[in-house]
């Protein structure tokens, strides 16, 4: 009987983990399915930009999605946009709006790669995150179970941020203790968080709200530099 | 004796002070060290610290309880890092309180650790991080064989189900993934702080109903306080059920 047990709670855990991907991976393909009714039919021609699935040579190619940044591997129903003789791939259904808006923007800016896990390769650059929209820096920031993207994100002193937070899966929050900021991110509601980067240093972000066996992992780092 | 065999053959609460240590140490060098020792220290010092004193106001005798130390850690691993200094005491020293006054039959009623964090997130709106809590190739192989030797997998099974299967239902009606109700399950709170021995009660049959009490209460106010931690919220009122649970089932 107690090996039964622990049989069912070693399967149970072994779920648990494993489901995060999984799970996301759900996620992406259940938003992928939406771009048809976000005007982002397959096989399309907008603004020069052809958008359609990945092709099954694609599938499994460790990519970088041009409006996140986020490092991700290509999935079956993956959004490919071609565009000036190069294939650019969405980690989700937000993401070919925009490009298909302002192609040129995305793939000119390096900057415009803040879902580099690490955030080194942003650091060693010293590139800024998110782009100067009427004066403020917008930065979009995904929360999802267990983690930020992008877990970096890098600001100068004195800008005003507008953090354009949404999360992808359950209830999620961001708290960044310094600048006193605490904001519950309900499931797929994209919130709006507005402050002056007036302090220089390095802060940590985390989420606020229990959201699952994760949760203590899920934080990130804001870099205010002078 | 090689190492494994005298980890085997400890008591059940140096196992666990022994798993809080290395996931405080695993989850420290992922948020800073620099920034969670101080704040463990702190902790420890002061649920030790305030339990060797009243120890001895009562007894007479000097008596450093381990119990205190697996409150401290607990405390320390939960909070944010880097949580105000007078919050970590505050719920350090609460704890202690707690234990030694909030008490029935002399048993007292609420887990110590989880009612300072209570009294803390509300008191001081402090929020639960639970950094140290998440590295689950820790938690998992020596919750499991803490489990084993406190013969309490009842408990944490009737946890587990209640939790998930509400929270299943709940997310099917808030048309979220059914798999993301079983990625809401708080191993470390499972493993750590459901099991406590004085709170949870004697029975087998009183236990089954306690570990599903407190998951169903998690499940609920995850769904409607998502602000306040669900698992401090649903094991405080578990723990107060769990007199009711202990007269009825003697």
């Amino acid at each position: 009987m107690k090996k039964l047990l622990l049989i069912a709670v070693v399967v149970g855990f072994i779920a648990a983990c494993s489901g995060k991907d999984e799970n996301h991976n759900m996620e992406d393909n259940k938003m992928s399915g939406q771009h048809d009714m976000m005007g982002m039919k397959n096989d399309g021609v907008d603004n020069g930009v052809v958008f359609r699935e990945a092709r099954t040579g694609e599938v499994g190619k460790p990519v970088v999605c041009p409006v996140m940044g986020t490092k991700f591997k290509v999935k079956a129903k993956t959004q490919v946009a071609d565009y000036k003789g190069k294939s650019y791939y969405f980690c989700c259904a937000g993401c070919p709006g925009p490009f298909k808006s302002d192609p040129e923007k995305y793939i000119n800016k390096p900057a415009s790669m803040p879902g580099d896990k690490s955030g080194m390769m942003k650091k060693k650059q010293g590139m800024l995150s998110g782009e100067i929209v009427d004066g403020v820096r917008e930065i979009n920031i995904k929360a999802f179970q267990f983690g930020f993207s992008p877990d970096t994100i890098i600001v100068k002193k004195g800008e005003k941020i507008r953090l354009k937070a949404i999360s992808t899966d359950v209830n999620h929050g961001i708290g960044i203790k310094d600048y006193k900021i605490k904001r519950k991110l309900p499931a797929k509601q994209e919130q709006i968080i507005e402050f002056t980067a007036d302090k220089s240093g390095e802060f940590h972000f985390h989420c606020s709200i229990y959201c699952g066996a994760g949760h203590g992992k899920m934080h990130g780092k804001m870099i205010v530099k002078e | 004796m090689s190492v494994l065999s005298r980890f085997y053959n400890t008591t059940i609460k140096n196992q666990m002070i022994v798993m809080l240590a290395l996931l405080a140490v695993t989850g420290g060098v992922q948020h800073g060290l620099n920034i969670v020792i101080p704040q463990i220290l702190l902790c420890l010092f002061s649920a030790v610290g305030l339990d060797f004193l009243i120890i001895l106001i009562k007894t007479k005798k000097y008596f450093f309880s381990t119990s205190a130390v697996i409150s401290g850690l607990i405390i320390a691993m939960l909070l944010e890092p880097g949580a105000p200094w007078y919050v970590a005491v505050s719920a350090s020293t609460i704890a202690i309180f707690s234990k030694h006054i909030v008490k029935i039959n002399g048993k007292h009623i609420f887990n110590p650790a989880n009612f300072g964090l209570l009294i803390v997130m509300f008191g001081f709106k402090a929020y639960l991080v639970w950094w140290g809590a998440s590295i689950n190739w820790i938690l998992i192989p020596l919750g499991l064989l803490i489990i084993y030797r406190f013969k309490r997998f009842h408990l944490i099974l009737s946890y587990l189900v209640s939790q998930s299967v509400l929270l299943g239902v709940i997310f099917i009606f808030m048309g979220q993934a059914i798999t993301n109700a079983l990625l809401m399950v708080n191993i470390f709170f499972m493993f750590v702080m459901l099991i406590e021995p004085k709170t949870s009660p004697v029975t087998l049959k009183g236990r089954i109903i306690y570990g599903s009490l407190a998951g169903i209460f998690s499940a609920v106010f995850m769904s409607i306080f998502p602000s306040y931690d669900p698992s401090v919220l649903g094991l405080a009122v578990a723990n107060l059920l769990g007199l009711l649970i202990n007269k009825k089932w003697k």
